[in-house]
């Protein structure tokens, strides 16, 4: 993911994560969906080849 | 053919809604400032993989280890021998390391490329101890390419984009 103008002012909500709806926050999640998926995949293979 | 298809598909909900085993995650920041972003962007990427139900390691060159990562080491993790004791700094984030389902690096833009403190941190540890983990690779600027240019340096450490 890629997180532009992330110094700008709004970029980050009072709690300090940034802001849901975001596009970095949107990018963020695919990238996750994407990892998630791989990481189980090839934890499945580490744990057939042992 | 339309089985096959909707077995994928189901597969796929099944990791997106989290019904599979949760993942053993580290994040990994790049920034070494006292005051930064990278924080709050390490801090985002640890509160929506705990939402997915994951377990999480931080590892921050600045806190980890009362700031080991912060200095330069004499040599690798790898080139340490059998006979010799490696910093136990060293060994204990390479365990973190090798324990980990997969690793997000979350690093500002130097330059063109990831941060020193990223690379202070990975690179003492060698392929294998990444291997066959996937890697998620969030990069943030003040421009308005978001560091894109640094990503790809991140995966010669062998981990997968």
């Amino acid at each position: 993911m890629q997180l532009s103008g992330a110094w700008k002012p709004g970029t980050f909500g009072d709690d300090g994560l940034l802001k849901e709806g975001a596009m970095g926050a949107r990018l963020c999640d695919r990238m996750l969906d994407q990892l998630e998926w791989h990481a189980h995949a090839m934890r499945n293979h580490r744990e057939l080849n042992v | 053919m339309a089985l096959r298809h909707a077995l994928a598909r189901a597969a796929r909900r099944s990791f997106s809604t989290g019904t599979a085993a949760p993942l053993n995650t580290v994040v990994i920041l790049g920034s070494t400032r006292a005051k930064r972003i990278g924080g709050m962007v390490g801090a985002y990427l640890e509160t929506k993989l705990v939402q997915r139900g994951h377990t999480v390691t931080v590892l921050d060159p600045r806190t980890n280890h009362d700031g080991f990562f912060m200095q330069l080491i004499e040599k690798a993790h790898f080139h340490y021998k059998s006979d010799e004791d490696a910093p136990p700094a060293l060994e204990q984030t390479a365990s973190v390391l090798r324990a980990a389902d997969a690793i997000v690096v979350c690093t500002p833009e130097f330059n063109h490329t990831i941060a020193p403190g990223l690379t202070n941190l990975m690179n003492y540890f060698g392929a294998s101890v990444y291997a066959n983990k996937p890697s998620g690779i969030a990069t943030y600027s003040a421009g308005v390419w978001g560091g894109a240019r640094c990503g790809p340096t991140s995966p010669s450490w062998g981990v997968c984009p």
